[in-house]
C-alpha cells in the first residue's frame, strides 16, 4: 500500500517538474522579441513544448513531449473510472477472495487496478525512449507512410500493426519500418507488477500472461478506435441531423 | 501507516490542484507584437510572419489597451513602409476557443502559428502575385481555459465567459484593426489589404457575438440601392459553439431588409458558418450541455411558425447555428473540375503541398447553394449569412482545424472574390475570368484621389421585398 502511495506522489511530483519548466520556458518566450518599434525585429519562432497542437502534429517528439504524454496519461478520468469499474467487479466477484469485502477491500482493488495502469503507462514510456518510437495511437498528418486504404480490413490491419511496428516516411519518398516494442514491454510490466500483491495462490504464469493480454489488448483497441474514430464521428453526424424545418402548411 | 498514506496521497493531490487551476492573465504584457522568420523544415516553411496578442479578461475588458495600440502600429508600419508606396498586408484575426488562452502552452497558439507560416507561403509562393505582402496573425486571447486538465465541467462557466467577451471590448478592438488594415482617406474599409476573421469553437461564439455589433452599425448606414464595402473581407465561423439564437436575430435582419452581397450578381457571403460533419463537439455535446445549462432562455412557442420553420425557440436555443438543417443555405459537393460548379458556387481546389511548394490539386469541391430538403422553411435562408456543414476532408473532428485544406478553404473565397493571386495549377485548369467592372466615381467629399477599384463584392440593399 505505502508503495503504490509513494508511486501517486513521485507521479504527482513529477507533473509539478513538468510544469515548472515549461513555465521558465514560456517566460524567456515572453521576453523575446522587441521592446520598441512598430515592426519588430525578425527572430527565430520558438520552440513548441508541450502544447495539444504540437504534441499532435510534430513529426518526431523530444523528450520532454514524450514526458508530457506520458503525465497526462496518469492521471485521467478515463483512468480513474476504468479502475473503479475493474474494482467493483472484482469486488462483487470477490476476487481475490483473500481481500473480502468493504471500503478497504474495494480501496485495494481500485489501487492495484490503478497501479497496474501507471506500471504499463511508465514502462511504455521508458521502453518508448529507449526504442525511440512513436506513443502516439496515430501517426501525425503528413507522416504516414502505412497502407494507404479505405477499406476497412486494410485500416484494421494497420491499426493493429501501429501497436507493433512504426512506419515513418524516408527523405527519398520510401517507408521504413521498424519495431515498435514499447508498448508490448508496458502491457507485459502491468502483468508482472501483479505479483507485488496477489495472494500467493495467484501468483501464477497464467495471471501474468492473462493481465498482460488484456494491457494489449487495450493498446489494440485505443489503436483501432483512434483509427476509426474519424469515420465514427463522421457517420454519426450524417445521420442525426437536426433543426430541420416544420410543414409549411401550419405557416401563415 | 495509514496517517503516512493518507498524507502522501492528500500532498499528491494538494500539488494536482495547485498546479491544475489556471488563473485568467495576461500572457503578454510587455511584448505582444513578433516577427518571425522561418525556415523550411517540412513542418513551417521559409517564410516571415508578424503576430500579435491582444489578450482581454472575463468580463471581456482588455488586459491592457497597449496591446491593440501595438498592433495597430504593426499594421500601419507595414502597410506605409517608411520611404515606399502603401502596400498591401494581409491580417488574419483568431479568437481561440474553449480550453485554449494566449500561453505558450495553448495549442490554438502553435496551431495558429504554424496555420500563419503556411498561409503566407501559400500566398507568397502562388502565382505571379505580390510575393512581399506581410502576413500579419491577431491572435485574440481571452480565459477559455480553467484548469490545465481541460475537464468537461469547465463548459458553462467558459460559455458564460464567452458570452461576456463578446460583448465586451472585442467589438471595439476589432473594428479598430480593421480600420487600420483598410481606412483610407476616400473611405471606410476601401483599401488594398485584406483582413480576414476566424472564430473556432467558442471562438465562434465570441467572434460573432462581436463582430455582429460591427455589422449592424454598418448595415444601418444602409440604404435602399445603396451600396458598401463591409468591414472584413471574409469573416468565418468554424465549428462554432453558440446557440443558433445569436445567428438567427442577425438572419432575419438581412431577410427583412433585403440585404445582398456580391459583385455582378455573385453572391459571396459576408458572414460564413461551417461545422465539420465529424465534429461531436457541437452535433451532440453542446445541445446536451445546453439542454441541462442554466442560462438557457425560456423555450417561446412560435404560432404560427416562424420564418425557418420552427414551432418553438428550442432548436434556436439547443442547436449551433451550422448543425440546424433548416437554417443551412450552402453545400459542399465533390468535382472533377470548375466547370462543374454552377454559377455563384465557390470553387475549392485541395492542393498537396511538399515543403512548401504548392503542387496539384488532389481533391475539387464546390460549394453551392442548397436547395432545402423538404418540408422546405417558409423562408429559404438566402441572405449573405451562408450556413453549412464542412466535410471531414477540410477539418476531420472539432479540434484539427489548423489544416491546409482550411487555407485552401479560405484561399478559395478570397480568390472568387477577385484578390489572391491563384496557383499556377489552378490557373492551368481554367479559373472564371471575372469581368472587372470600371470603379464607380469618388464620392464628392473624397479628400484623397481614389486608387483604381478592386474588384469586389458590395453590400446592397435590395429595394424589391
Amino acid at each position: 500500500m505505502r508503495s503504490r502511495a509513494i508511486f501517486v506522489f513521485a507521479g504527482c511530483l513529477c507533473i509539478v517538474a513538468a510544469r515548472g519548466a515549461d513555465g521558465e520556458a514560456q517566460d524567456k518566450m515572453s521576453s523575446a522579441g522587441s521592446p520598441g518599434g512598430a515592426i519588430p525585429p525578425a527572430f527565430l519562432p520558438p520552440t513548441p513544448h508541450c502544447d495539444s497542437y504540437s504534441i499532435q502534429t510534430l513529426p518526431s517528439l523530444d523528450f520532454e513531449q514524450r514526458a508530457c504524454i506520458w503525465a497526462s496519461k496518469l492521471f485521467t478520468p478515463t483512468a480513474v473510472f476504468g479502475s473503479s469499474f475493474m474494482a467493483m467487479i472484482a469486488q462483487t466477484k470477490n476476487d481475490p477472495i483473500e481481500w473480502g469485502q468493504g471500503a478497504k477491500a474495494y480501496g485495494e482493488r481500485f489501487g492495484t487496478r490503478y497501479t497496474q495502469g501507471m506500471v504499463k503507462t511508465t514502462a511504455t514510456f521508458l521502453a518508448g525512449i529507449v526504442s525511440r518510437e512513436d506513443p502516439r495511437p496515430t501517426p501525425p498528418p503528413g507522416y504516414d507512410c502505412q497502407w494507404q486504404s479505405n477499406a476497412v480490413r486494410v485500416r484494421i490491419g494497420r491499426s493493429i500493426a501501429r501497436v507493433f511496428f512504426s512506419y515513418r516516411p524516408n527523405r527519398d519518398g520510401s517507408c521504413s519500418v521498424r519495431p515498435a516494442p514499447a508498448r508490448t514491454i508496458g502491457a507485459l510490466a502491468s502483468g508482472f507488477v501483479q505479483l507485488a500483491w496477489l495472494p500467493d495462490r495467484q501468483k501464477t504464469v497464467g495471471n501474468v500472461a492473462r493481465s498482460s493480454a488484456s494491457g494489449l489488448g487495450l493498446y489494440l483497441s485505443d489503436s483501432v478506435f483512434a483509427e476509426f474514430q474519424g469515420t465514427l464521428w463522421g457517420t454519426i453526424g450524417k445521420v442525426f441531423t437536426t433543426g430541420k424545418s416544420n410543414k409549411k402548411t401550419v405557416g401563415p | 501507516m495509514k496517517t503516512q498514506n493518507a498524507a502522501c496521497l492528500l500532498a499528491g493531490l494538494l500539488s494536482l490542484a495547485l498546479t491544475d487551476c489556471i488563473r485568467p492573465q495576461n500572457y503578454h504584457p510587455a511584448t505582444s507584437t513578433f516577427t518571425y522568420e522561418y525556415c523550411n523544415d517540412g513542418y513551417f516553411y521559409d517564410d516571415r510572419v508578424h503576430e500579435a496578442y491582444i489578450e482581454l479578461d472575463a468580463r471581456g475588458m482588455q488586459f491592457d489597451s497597449a496591446q491593440t495600440e501595438r498592433a495597430i502600429a504593426l499594421i500601419t508600419a507595414l502597410r506605409h513602409p517608411a520611404g515606399r508606396s502603401e502596400q498591401a498586408v494581409s491580417v488574419f484575426v483568431f479568437v481561440h476557443g474553449w480550453k485554449n488562452n494566449a500561453s505558450e502552452d495553448s495549442g490554438n497558439v502553435w496551431g495558429f502559428r504554424r496555420m500563419l507560416n503556411h498561409i503566407a507561403n501559400s500566398l507568397h509562393t502562388r502565382g505571379t502575385g505580390d510575393r512581399t505582402t506581410p502576413v500579419v496573425g491577431i491572435y485574440i486571447g481571452w480565459p477559455g481555459a480553467m484548469t490545465r486538465s481541460g475537464t468537461f465541467l469547465s463548459f458553462w462557466s467558459r460559455e458564460s465567459v464567452a458570452n461576456a467577451v463578446g460583448e465586451g471590448d472585442l467589438s471595439g478592438v476589432l473594428e479598430k484593426v480593421l480600420v487600420a488594415t483598410k481606412k483610407t482617406a476616400y473611405g471606410d474599409y476601401e483599401g488594398i489589404s485584406d483582413a480576414v476573421l476566424i472564430g473556432h469553437s467558442f471562438g465562434g461564439l465570441v467572434l460573432e457575438r462581436a463582430v455582429l455589433g460591427i455589422l449592424e452599425k454598418q448595415l444601418a448606414k444602409l440604404a435602399p440601392g445603396m451600396e458598401l464595402k463591409p468591414a472584413a473581407d471574409f469573416i468565418l465561423l468554424l465549428n462554432e459553439a453558440g446557440p443558433a439564437s445569436q445567428a438567427q436575430r442577425f438572419l432575419l435582419q438581412l431577410l427583412r431588409n433585403h440585404i445582398e452581397f456580391s459583385e455582378d450578381g455573385e453572391p459571396f457571403p459576408l458572414v460564413a458558418s461551417m461545422t465539420s460533419v465529424g465534429d461531436p463537439a457541437t452535433k451532440l455535446a453542446f445541445p446536451g450541455s445546453q439542454f441541462v445549462s442554466p442560462n438557457r432562455p425560456v423555450t417561446q412557442s412560435f404560432n404560427p411558425l416562424d420564418e425557418f420553420g420552427q414551432k418553438t425557440s428550442l432548436p434556436y436555443n439547443l442547436l449551433t447555428t451550422a448543425n440546424m438543417v433548416a437554417l443551412q443555405s450552402h453545400e459542399f459537393k465533390q468535382v472533377n473540375a470548375e466547370n462543374q460548379c454552377p454559377a455563384g458556387g465557390i470553387f475549392v481546389p485541395l492542393f498537396l503541398r511538399d515543403n512548401g511548394n504548392t503542387k496539384v490539386a488532389y481533391d475539387r469541391y464546390c460549394i453551392q447553394k442548397k436547395t432545402p430538403a423538404p418540408p422546405q422553411p417558409l423562408i429559404d435562408n438566402t441572405t449573405p449569412y451562408w450556413v453549412m456543414q464542412l466535410p471531414q476532408v477540410f477539418v476531420p473532428d472539432h479540434g484539427s482545424v489548423f489544416r491546409d485544406p482550411v487555407i485552401d478553404l479560405i484561399n478559395a473565397f478570397l480568390a472568387h472574390r477577385g484578390r489572391v493571386n491563384l496557383p499556377t495549377a489552378q490557373a492551368k485548369e481554367g479559373v472564371k475570368a471575372l469581368a472587372i467592372t470600371p470603379p464607380p466615381p469618388p464620392p464628392p467629399q473624397a479628400i484623397a484621389a481614389k486608387p483604381p477599384q478592386r474588384h469586389e463584392p458590395r453590400l446592397k440593399m435590395g429595394t424589391t421585398p
